[in-house]
């Protein structure tokens, strides 16, 4: 991690502190509101599990300045926001991101469905999004539709026209993309229908390099699968996968509407950062790094330095 | 009762003579080789005064007559012509029926008056099918045989509803035995025995004919004269729920057609209404003014009955097939909608129905996968509804949502383990390196690449439905898998080793 990825790392513990302090002053001398009793109760749960990797994050209260892509999430507001992956095997992860932007727009919203777009090519890659595991993400299956469409026209058609509906949450679309097929005029039609219906449009262009495609959208950025696992010195000992593992990524934002992303100066959006979501509380925040393993005192010698720095 | 018979007696030359209007040859006949001799199976009009004749062979036509051009014989493009000169019926009434080999038969009870009186009725379908090209005589009779054999025996065209029983005897007794249709032996014995035309039927005592030629005979007998009532078969069933218009000029814009549809909507929807359905599967018709039938199809994924719903739906998948090309020709002079499919409705209670939150409803969401799937097809528009099933590929079923939506769940997915956010339609083989046989995977490749995993979650056992007698299936061991560049797998092994088989198979089921 870079100089200004940890200094904006620090900055949020202490917006993060500074958030609980002013929670606690309240809380003493207000009664506690029905949905803080409840973050309470889960966050008491969590951590009697152990499960929490961080308990100053399950103890926030929502929305309170990790959840930076929040202004797109307004009630009622509607928008179009790009998701690429930095890698074509990162396709997946780009797609999580995606279904983990689907799913903050439906809380945003309380309610509304949310309509995946599958271009035949791209089910065919990766696979077509699996109900048990978006039901254990803690998506309603019967506020889903899946359209499989055959041709990237289709897929925009298709798009546009959930988009205008008032039945729609979010709407989610993969899709194979050429630049002359999506350009400035077509976004922004997406962006209109998006405005309309005041749903969110999530485009995950596949096969296309960020940096190829000009077009009106709110939000563009990239996503990387989170490589923060350390490989094991030895096979055997490999560790165990993180319970969030399919909701950690690493993110860059490569382009936003100004006012999107809070007061300038705050943090470098370019910047590349670890961003995990949390399907429990349906909210950003940051991955902090996991935990290393304890080390035993007789080891053999074996192990990489790198490590017993660590 | 009253049906209306087509007689087609040129349809296998008028078939291919259509074409060339204009530039019709001097005389022209089809042939076929019937037991190594090449016969002729029609004839023209023109060669028919020349003294052609079907049956005859094809070198004695040519002898007589050297400007004859010839064809071979294609009996089921005639056949598929009747069936679409069948669906062309249909502008006249919905029970259209072809009778193969060389006609129609339509039921017109009750539709007649809608083309100005059944003689105007005959002129109309006469005059439509010269115009197309055929030679047609067409007859209306109380009985479907009658009028058949009216249509092809005889000079009367028309008779009457309430003519009496003597009279349609009368009438009857001039055909030729052959108007009876009967197979096989039959006939050729009545010849035997001199009965010559149907009065030399009608004046035999039935029990002998009956024991001498056989019950059918008989049977075929009183559905001529009307004594039984003989219903056809109509191509189509009749649609309970129909709305036409019918245009003197042909219609060629898609805007109109489209107008169109959406006026025969509001004409379809009262009657939905009066028998408190909705329509789950729509047809329109186009009939093109050359003879042509297009039908477009549209399904709803619950009943509707709203006018401008229903026309929404029709003009999306209209301009779904102008995208592949609409052949409007001269035009469209009839279009009907049927609704084809009904499902009872009630009509929604509003009085005491509280507004949804957040202003959406169901309603809005089946409306939108209604309009996708119009124009995408109905198959692409899928609900997940999720299966008390063992098997990762079978708990999840992908429904296409014309058939309704899941049953919201109310459990929580917590007891069941992880799963993938994506699955592949089938597992892909890979090829695995484990420490242990029935351990996790050290490395694998997919894809041609070769993916070394730092971090796994697992196994978790799915074994095969014992109780199923499907053929043999192995127990599987899924892992969740992590790579050196953070990608998830979801991989499985199939078989347990040293118990189901020595070299267990390696496959990727999902991704995250």
């Amino acid at each position: 991690m870079s100089q200004s990825g940890v200094s904006e790392r620090i900055l949020f513990l202490r917006r993060r502190i500074a958030a609980i302090e002013a929670r606690d002053a309240t809380a003493a001398r207000a009664p506690l509101t029905q949905d803080r009793a409840r973050h309470c109760e889960r966050s008491e749960a969590i951590q009697d599990s152990d499960v929490a990797l961080d308990c100053f994050v399950a103890d926030a209260p929502r929305n309170d300045g990790d959840d930076f892509l929040s202004p797109l999430f307004a009630t009622g507001r509607g928008g179009l926001s790009e998701i690429f992956s930095a890698r074509p095997p990162d396709a997946p992860a780009a797609a999580a991101f995606a279904l983990a932007m689907a799913l903050r727009a439906q809380a945003a919203r309380a309610g509304g469905a949310l309509v995946f777009i599958i271009e035949d090519m791209s089910a065919r890659e990766f696979g077509l999004p699996y109900g048990r595991g978006l039901m254990a993400a803690g998506v309603d299956l019967s506020r889903v539709a899946l359209i499989k469409v055959r041709r990237p026209r289709e897929a925009l058609w298709a798009m546009e026209e959930a988009l205008k509906s008032p039945a729609c949450a979010a709407v989610v679309t993969e899709v194979f993309l050429d630049a002359r097929l999506y350009d400035l005029a077509a976004s922004r039609r997406l962006l209109l229908a998006a405005r309309r219906g005041g749903a969110l449009g999530v485009l995950a262009p596949q096969g296309t390099p960020a940096g190829r495609v000009s077009s009106a959208a709110e939000l563009r950025v990239e996503i990387a699968a989170n490589r923060s696992a350390q490989p094991a010195p030895l096979a055997s000992a490999r560790p165990p996968l993180s319970p969030l593992a399919p909701f950690l990524w690493r993110l860059r934002v490569l382009k936003a509407r100004a006012g999107l992303l809070g007061a300038p100066g705050e943090i470098d959006p370019a910047q590349w950062r670890d961003i995990a979501f949390d399907p429990e509380r349906v909210a950003f925040r940051h991955a902090f790094p996991e935990r290393l393993p304890a080390e035993a005192r007789d080891r053999p010698p074996v192990a990489a330095p790198s490590r017993r720095r660590a | 009762m009253r049906f209306l018979s087509v007689f087609l007696p040129r349809l296998a030359t008028d078939r291919l003579l259509r074409r060339r209007r204009g530039a019709a040859p001097e005389a022209f006949a089809l042939y076929a080789r019937v037991k190594g001799a090449e016969r002729l199976t029609a004839v023209d009009a023109r060669a028919q005064k020349r003294g052609l004749a079907p049956g005859m062979a094809v070198a004695d036509a040519r002898a007589r007559c050297p400007a004859l051009a010839l064809a071979e014989a294609d009996p089921k493009a005639d056949a598929a012509l009747v069936a679409g000169l069948a669906d062309w019926g249909r502008r006249f009434t919905p029970l259209a029926a072809p009778d193969p080999p060389d006609g129609l038969l339509l039921d017109v009870t009750g539709a007649a008056h809608l083309f100005g009186g059944e003689a105007a009725l005959l002129d109309d379908v006469e005059s439509r099918l010269r115009a197309l090209g055929f030679a047609a005589r067409a007859a209306i009779a109380p009985g479907p045989a009658l009028a058949r054999a009216l249509a092809r025996f005889s000079n009367t065209r028309l008779v009457a509803a309430q003519a009496r029983q003597e009279e349609l005897d009368r009438l009857a007794a001039s055909f030729p035995i052959d108007a009876l249709v009967l197979e096989g032996e039959a006939l050729a014995g009545m010849r035997r025995a001199g009965l010559r035309s149907i009065g030399d039927l009608l004046e035999r005592p039935r029990a002998p004919l009956a024991a001498r030629f056989g019950a059918q005979a008989l049977t075929r007998l009183d559905a001529l004269t009307c004594r039984i009532r003989d219903p056809i078969t109509p191509r189509f069933e009749a649609p309970a729920f129909i709305a036409e218009r019918r245009f003197p000029d042909g219609l060629t814009r898609q805007e109109d057609l489209a107008a169109t549809l959406t006026r025969l909507a509001s004409d379809l929807c009262p009657m939905l209404e009066r028998a408190g359905v909705g329509a789950r599967r729509l047809e329109a018709v186009f009939y093109r003014v050359d003879g042509a039938v297009k039908r477009i199809t549209a399904g709803t994924s619950r009943p509707l009955r709203d006018p401008a719903r229903l026309a929404a739906l029709l003009a999306e998948r209209l301009s779904a097939v102008a995208e592949e090309g609409l052949d409007t020709g001269y035009g469209f002079d009839v279009l009907q909608l049927s609704a084809t499919e009904v499902e009872s409705a009630v009509p929604p209670q509003t009085a005491f129905v509280a507004p949804p939150r957040g202003g959406e409803t169901d309603e809005d969401l089946g409306d939108l996968l209604d309009r996708l799937g119009a124009r995408l097809g109905l198959r692409r528009v899928l609900r997940l509804h999720p299966e008390a099933a063992h098997l990762p590929e079978f708990a999840i079923a992908a429904v296409p949502a014309a058939f309704g939506a899941p049953r919201p769940h109310t459990e929580k997915c917590a007891e069941s383990a992880m799963r993938p956010l994506r699955l592949f339609e089938r597992p892909e083989p890979i090829e695995a390196i484990a420490l242990f046989p029935d351990g996790p995977p050290l490395k694998f490749r997919w894809r041609r690449v070769l993916r070394e995993i730092v971090a796994f979650e697992g196994p978790e056992r799915i074994a095969a439905p014992w109780w199923d007698d499907a053929p043999q299936q192995f127990t599987r061991d899924y892992f969740h898998a992590q790579d050196k560049n953070g990608q998830l797998f979801w991989l499985f092994r199939e078989g347990l080793y040293g118990r189901e088989t020595d070299n267990p198979r390696w496959f990727v089921h999902g991704l995250s």
